[in-house]
């Protein structure tokens, strides 16, 4: 398999930084301080239909999320504040003409003149420097952001999006949050640091408490995401870092703690294993979760990490610093029957030409799968992957 | 440091900063006076750079962090810095005196596996015995001013209406006090002024020994968290308390002097005698060693209610749990009149995540400013769609009893907690709670009577914020990102 | 102001500073010379034994190199015509065509020495915070492919307060400088600073830098810096 260019579309001056994907619209982030929203129909069709205001945030827009299943869009920013905005159905903006013969094309602004239909209905603040990340609960009910101040924050919202409370302040992080990832159907939550660390909050009783501690990387997580699975007792996670590597971690559920995990022989990198055995057998983390790292995915990465994506497929997706693409597969271990490793499916060099590229997203238009990346060089891919 | 005395023991509000930027700056100017004609001197580095140190003070005054860090905290109040204190005490005509908070006593209580009325016995023998104190106190007397000095102004407060724009907040909580006074100067004017019961019982303490005794004293008292040092290194508050030491620090201590805490246990003999002789005159160890209704902080917005209650005889107290555990309200209600009115009303607020909606809703930061027209839509729209009135609104009564940390003092960082599970933290919470009630002697601090020369005892408050941008320090800006 | 300078014995006049000779031709072949790794290793050292211009070794070194360039390039065109050879010499000359201009450690030398330190009226050159020889530069010249810098960075004393400060002039310097094919790594020399790693980390944090670069304060403190360069 191999990975073809369906779509490149330069929407911003700067840096993309995010990228989110729901309903057939897709949002981006940059350090030009502005949001765009696209709508992308099958054939990689793209369509400029917003930008949002950009008076209101004063410095890179570094994260945007929308809440499922409604048209309302976080956004947060290094000005230290998130913003909350909804989407008034109005008619559609114009089409992308797709006669032109090379893939990338700059559209003209006089394309869409003013024509803004998202509203601004909340600014949230609280956070002390920069926002780094912004991410809804699977039903919408809670937006979790992070930020340097080391700091993750839950806040709890009514169904029109507008008042925001706070119901948890997590502080165990040692340095700079990165960013924040919810279960697709749980209420997980999943946070990445500068600290070299993930953890992983959960609601008990009234509060969030930190769960586990996903310890093994050897540098800054830039990201991490669920497996798309509908089976809950089966819970995985993987991560990308400044140490070039993709992990794949796994919730060990109650009967699995304290036998032997298997896959975990292969990883040479003891850490997560080491204490796995010191706290073997022992009830002091009866309500804690136990999380092991099942596998450390094929590295072919040579700098920072800074997005990985587990797409419905199945499969893993990685880019960063170096430019590169990866897609990650499991297929049955050859040697061992039933047991499962993951193998490079295919690799793409150079997405964003000499840029760096700083998020990849698998999204579902309309039931074909693509691949989504932004860039510094202001550009947003769309990948097929044929 | 031991090993019960972890690092993570001290994030019990706000971790401080990643670097402290205090001793470069304070080297600086040092070096620069030195070096006269602004020649370049070449391989030499500063040796004083080590011995500059920080005080608390400096920390206090600093924006660079929230509370001070680990190493300074410890380095100038510590148990070693009180044992080392201690040694000289003879030396410089001082007399030691100890006072100890209800939560650490219950703490300690709990850890050695005693009744708190036990415990009280060996831990006043201990300090006797072991330490020569003059006096073994509990902070009920101070804590006893404080309430009464918070009702007073606040009743003065609420008859001019000056409560019906904004509620003041407590002061007791260092952490919270701290927390404004450095980053949220809008919620500093509404700080009630009144001190602690940690500082007005070392004025008391200090007071009685200018009157009677002929050695000045030295205060330590035994306090639930870290942040309790540095309300004790204030500047307005100086003499008044020398040293504070956390539970977790009195029991490193006792293993480092290898001393048994029961071993001191007198109780077969006519063992509460010792409460009384080691009181200053006047004090009733009934009172001092006692506590008073309300929560386990200290229970400030409840005798302000009771306080109310007194004064309007035909309310009825109502009593209202918030969003969750740590959030409670109460409001003193007129049923007599028709509709029922609310007389007064005050709520306990604690934990970081209640007080940021506590800080947004008093201080809306630039919101407005930006987006005035969209909000203002919405804000109409939404008002005629939902018209019922909120059960509970903490944020609007006169007075808040705010504390830093989840479950307020009776889970404060320097307590004897070492079950890091959250479950069992807060099962170890409401058994302390429990216990609170159930073996503290409970008075009637408003039936107190008290001299009528008693002085105001008044922080005096001092928002060291400043606005990142108008830092000047090239250091402070550097380590900025 | 004695605070500044320990582990570096002198301050440098600005005419002592290293710099390129006034034969810029031949000393383009001269950094493409780089692909010969003994050649670059053997430059490197006797840099570090004597870096003053006028040393004798400095120039007997360049004299080889020169040499060394011309007797590679005639070796390998009256080389035999294997077919691989052949390959190889064609993706040759089709880089140097399309080189425009491979940039060297000379360069990245000249557009950071001259940053000025934050304290003090001398450059990160004068105080021996930026050194030649520690420097280096993987570039092709070729605009579609990514090119490295690494520099080491020796700070003036080992609990300067102001590292990741001066590292972030270097790398907002070369980031406004440099072509975008260019991934930058500024580390400070191993054992040089009491926060080694700490430091690292945040001067290589893509968005810590981008963060910084948003911040008013922070990037008038960085102007000043780069107002002395040329």
């Amino acid at each position: 398999m191999k990975l073809e260019l369906a779509r490149c579309i330069k929407l911003h001056e700067d840096k993309v930084w995010s990228l989110d994907f729901s309903r057939g619209l897709l949002a981006s982030g940059s350090t030009d301080r502005r949001t765009k929203i696209v709508s992308i129909k099958p054939e990689a069709q793209v369509t400029l239909v917003d930008e949002l205001d950009d008076s209101t945030h004063s410095k890179s827009v570094r994260s945007v999320a929308w809440r499922p299943g409604t048209s309302i869009l976080a956004t947060g920013s290094f000005d230290t504040t998130v913003s909350i905005w909804t989407r008034e159905e109005t008619e559609e903006g114009e089409e992308y003409d797709s006669e032109e013969d090379e893939a990338s094309r700059e559209y003209s602004n006089s394309n869409h003149d003013n024509k803004y239909v998202m509203e601004l209905l909340a600014i949230i603040e609280g956070h002390e420097n920069e926002v780094k990340s912004v991410a809804w609960s699977y039903d919408g009910s809670l937006l979790a952001t992070c930020a340097r101040d080391k700091s993750v924050w839950i806040w709890e919202t009514d169904e029109i999006g507008e008042e925001y409370e706070c119901i948890s302040v997590l502080q165990e992080h040692s340095q700079d949050v990165k960013n924040v990832v919810w279960h697709p159907s749980l209420p997980i939550l999943a946070s990445s640091s500068y600290d070299d660390t993930i953890r992983i909050w959960t609601d008990y009783d009234d509060d969030w408490e930190c769960s586990a501690v996903l310890n093994g990387h050897k540098g800054t997580v830039w990201s991490s995401d669920f497996e798309k699975s509908n089976n809950n007792s089966n819970i995985r996670l993987c991560s990308g870092s400044d140490d070039c590597t993709v992990r794949v971690w796994k919730k060990l559920n109650k009967g699995e703690v304290g036998t032997s995990v298997k896959g975990t022989d292969d990883i040479n990198d003891g850490n997560a294993n080491e204490e796995e055995d010191e706290e073997e057998e022992n009830d002091i983390y009866d309500n804690d979760d136990k999380w092991i790292c099942e596998a450390i995915l094929p590295q072919e990465h040579t700098r920072s990490i800074y997005s990985v994506s587990w797409g419905p497929n199945g499969m893993i997706a990685s880019a960063g610093s170096d430019g590169k693409l990866v897609i990650y597969h499991e297929v049955e271990d050859k040697n061992e029957k039933n047991k499962m490793r993951w193998e490079v499916l295919c690799i793409k060099e150079l997405i964003h030409g000499i840029y760096e590229c700083n998020i990849v997203k698998w999204i579902d238009v309309e039931g074909e799968l693509l691949l989504a990346t932004g860039g510094d060089d202001g550009y947003v891919n769309l990948w097929k992957l044929i | 440091m031991s090993a019960l005395l972890s690092e993570a023991d001290l994030n019990d509000f706000i971790s401080p900063s990643l670097a402290c930027v205090k001793p470069t700056v304070i080297n600086k100017s040092k070096v620069e006076e030195q070096n006269k004609d602004g020649e370049i001197e070449v391989g030499k580095e500063p040796e004083e750079l080590e011995k500059v140190s920080i005080t608390l003070q400096d920390c206090l005054a600093c924006v660079g962090c929230i509370t001070s860090s680990e190493e300074i905290l410890l380095s100038r109040q510590s148990h070693s810095v009180f044992l080392n204190d201690w040694s000289k005490l003879e030396d410089n005509k001082r007399e030691l005196v100890v006072s100890a908070s209800p939560q650490t006593r219950l703490s300690l209580a709990n850890y050695y596996g005693l009744t708190l009325q036990k415990f009280d016995i060996i831990f006043v023998n201990f300090f006797k015995s072991h330490f020569k104190a003059k006096f073994v106190v509990g902070t009920q007397l101070g804590r006893n001013v404080t309430i009464r000095q918070t009702n007073n102004k606040l009743m003065k407060l609420k008859e001019e209406g000056i409560l019906d724009e904004k509620p003041r907040l407590c002061s007791v909580c260092p952490g919270f006090v701290l927390y404004c006074e450095k980053t949220k100067p809008g919620l500093v004017p509404l700080l009630l002024n009144v001190k602690s019961p940690q500082q007005i019982t070392g004025s008391l303490l200090k007071d009685y020994s200018k009157k009677h005794l002929s050695n000045r004293l030295y205060h330590l008292t035994i306090m639930p968290c870290f942040d309790k040092k540095l309300e004790a290194s204030r500047s307005d508050g100086e003499e008044e308390v020398d040293c504070v030491i956390t539970p977790k620090e009195f029991v490193t201590m006792l293993d480092e002097l290898d001393l048994n805490f029961k071993d001191y246990d007198i109780s077969d003999t006519s063992s509460t005698q010792i409460l009384y002789e080691m009181s200053p005159k006047s004090w009733d160890p009934e009172i001092h060693w006692a506590s008073n209704e309300g929560s386990s902080s200290g229970g400030y917005a409840f005798q302000y209610i009771l306080a109310m209650s007194m004064k309007y005889p035909e309310t009825d107290l109502v009593m209202l749990q918030g969003k969750n555990s740590d959030v409670m309200e109460y409001r003193l209600i007129d049923n007599i009149q028709t509709p029922p009115r609310v007389i007064a009303s005050s709520s306990e607020i604690y934990g970081f995540r209640n007080i940021q909606n506590l800080v947004r809703k008093l201080i809306g930061g630039d919101m407005k400013r930006r987006n005035v027209k969209i909000l203002r839509k919405r804000n109409t729209t939404k008002n005629n769609s939902n018209s019922k009135p909120t059960a509970i609104d903490p944020h609007k009564t006169d007075f808040i009893e705010v504390m830093a940390c989840p479950g307020g003092c009776i889970n404060g960082g320097g307590l004897i907690n070492g079950e890091q599970n959250s479950s069992k933290r807060r099962a170890l919470i409401q058994e302390l709670n429990e216990k609170y009630k159930r073996e503290l002697k409970i008075i009637d601090v408003l039936q107190m009577g008290y001299s009528d020369d008693e002085p105001d005892y008044e922080y005096e408050f001092n928002a060291v914020y400043k606005d990142p941008s108008e830092t000047q320090d090239i250091v402070t800006v550097g380590n900025t990102w | 102001m004695s605070d500044y300078l320990n582990e570096n014995p002198d301050v440098l006049e600005t005419n002592q500073l290293p710099t390129r000779e006034e034969d810029d031709e031949l000393n383009n072949y001269l950094s493409n010379g780089i692909q010969n790794k003994n050649g670059l290793e053997r430059r490197k050292l006797l840099l570090k034994m004597d870096r003053s211009l006028e040393s004798q070794v400095l120039k007997d070194v360049e004299l080889l190199d020169r040499l060394l360039l011309l007797n590679s390039i005639t070796e390998s065109t009256s080389d035999e015509e294997s077919d691989e050879n052949l390959k190889s010499l064609t993706q040759s000359t089709h880089l140097i065509q399309d080189t425009i201009d491979p940039i060297d450690a000379q360069e990245i030398y000249d557009l950071t020495a001259y940053i000025q330190d934050p304290e003090h009226p001398l450059t990160l050159g004068q105080l021996s915070i930026v050194n030649l020889e520690d420097i280096q530069v993987h570039d092709t010249g070729n605009q579609k492919e990514m090119a490295e810098v690494v520099i080491h960075i020796t700070p003036t004393i080992t609990h300067c307060s102001l590292a990741t400060l001066i590292g972030l002039g270097i790398r907002v310097r070369l980031e406004r400088a440099l072509p975008p094919r260019f991934r930058i790594t500024i580390l400070l020399k191993k054992g040089t600073h009491q926060s080694e790693n700490q430091v690292n980390k945040q001067l290589n944090d893509k968005e810590r830098v981008t963060a910084a670069c948003e911040n008013e304060q922070l990037l008038n403190v960085v102007s000043n810096m780069l107002s002395t360069c040329k």
